[in-house]
C-alpha cells in the first residue's frame, strides 16, 4: 500500500547503458472503476515496434525506435537523442494479468489493466430511510 | 485523508557495475533532451535542403500546424490531457500537455511550395528546401 521506493522521475533517463542508450518514457497511470490505464510517450514506436513482457509480476515496457537514416546530411540543430524506451512495474496482485491489453497511437503506449474481480469497486446503494 | 491501493511499483533497475560505474553511465545516458523547449527537435541539412523532425507523442497529424516565412519554420500543436471519468483517479501524471508554439530558424530562406510534412508515430518531419535564389551563385574567374 505505501510506496517505499523514489517513484518521481522529472526527467526521463537511461535505465542501462549498453551500446545504444535506453530512454525511460514519461507515463501517465490512472485508475477507473474496473481497471488502470497505463499511457507512455513513445515517439518514433510502432505497431509491431513493442514488446510487452510479464514475468514473476513484473511488467516490462520496451519500445525500439528505428533511427532517422540521416547520411549525407550534416547535424544543425540537435535537442534530442532517439533510442529505445523501457521501463517496468510490479504488478499487485489485484490486476487480472490474463487480461492485459495495450495498443499504440501517435507515438503513445497505451495499456489497459484490468483489475480482478473481486477488487472492482463495489456501488452502494443508498437510499432514504 | 483517503488512501488508495497501489497497483503499480516502479522497478528500479540495477547496473552490474560499480556505483561510480553507474553514477557515470546514468548521467550519460540522462541527456536526452538538451531543450525545456517543446518539442525538442533535431535539424539536418545537405545544402539544398534541410530536415527537421521534433517529438510529438499524441498529437494527431491533422492537428498539427506548419507555417513557412522566410527562413522560419513554426510548428502548432495542442495536446489534450486524458479524459478520465468522474471518480477516476490519477496515480501519475508525467506527461505533458496543453497547446505549443515553436519557431525554428534555418540558415537559409525555405521554398514554402516545395515543403514535405508526414507525422508518423508521434514524430514529424519536414523537409524543407532552399529557395532556389538563395543557392550560391559560382563566378567565374578569368584570366585578365
Amino acid at each position: 500500500m505505501t510506496e517505499t521506493r523514489e517513484m518521481t522521475k522529472t526527467e526521463p533517463r537511461a535505465v542501462e547503458t549498453q551500446r545504444e542508450p535506453l530512454f525511460m518514457p514519461y507515463v501517465d497511470i490512472y485508475e477507473t472503476t474496473n481497471e488502470l490505464i497505463l499511457l507512455a510517450d513513445m515517439p518514433g514506436v510502432g505497431e509491431g515496434d513493442i514488446d510487452i513482457d510479464l514475468e514473476k509480476g513484473v511488467l516490462a515496457l520496451r519500445g525500439r525506435v528505428k533511427p532517422q537514416d540521416m547520411s549525407g546530411f550534416k547535424p544543425l540543430l540537435g535537442e534530442y537523442r532517439a533510442g529505445d524506451y523501457y521501463r517496468a512495474f510490479t504488478l499487485s496482485n489485484e490486476i487480472d494479468e490474463t487480461r492485459i491489453t495495450a495498443t499504440i497511437k501517435d507515438g503513445v503506449l497505451r495499456v489497459v489493466l484490468p483489475k480482478v474481480e473481486h477488487v472492482k469497486a463495489k456501488k452502494i446503494a443508498v437510499t432514504t430511510g | 485523508m483517503t488512501r488508495f491501493p497501489f497497483w503499480l511499483n516502479e522497478v528500479v533497475e540495477r547496473s552490474p557495475w560499480s556505483d561510480m560505474g553507474n553514477l557515470m553511465e546514468s548521467l550519460r545516458g540522462s541527456e536526452r533532451h538538451t531543450t525545456q523547449a517543446y518539442p525538442p527537435v533535431n535539424v539536418w541539412g545537405d545544402g539544398e535542403r534541410s530536415v527537421l523532425t521534433a517529438e510529438i507523442p499524441g498529437v494527431r497529424p491533422e492537428d498539427v500546424d506548419v507555417s513557412i516565412q522566410a527562413s522560419v519554420v513554426t510548428i502548432r500543436a495542442r495536446r489534450d490531457i486524458p479524459e478520465i471519468g468522474e471518480g477516476d483517479v490519477w496515480h501519475r501524471h508525467e506527461r505533458g500537455h496543453g497547446e505549443f508554439v515553436r519557431a525554428i530558424t534555418l540558415p537559409h530562406k525555405i521554398n514554402p511550395e516545395k515543403v514535405q510534412a508526414t507525422c508518423s508515430n508521434g514524430v514529424l518531419k519536414l523537409v524543407l528546401p532552399r529557395l532556389e535564389e538563395e543557392k550560391t551563385r559560382r563566378i567565374q574567374v578569368k584570366t585578365a
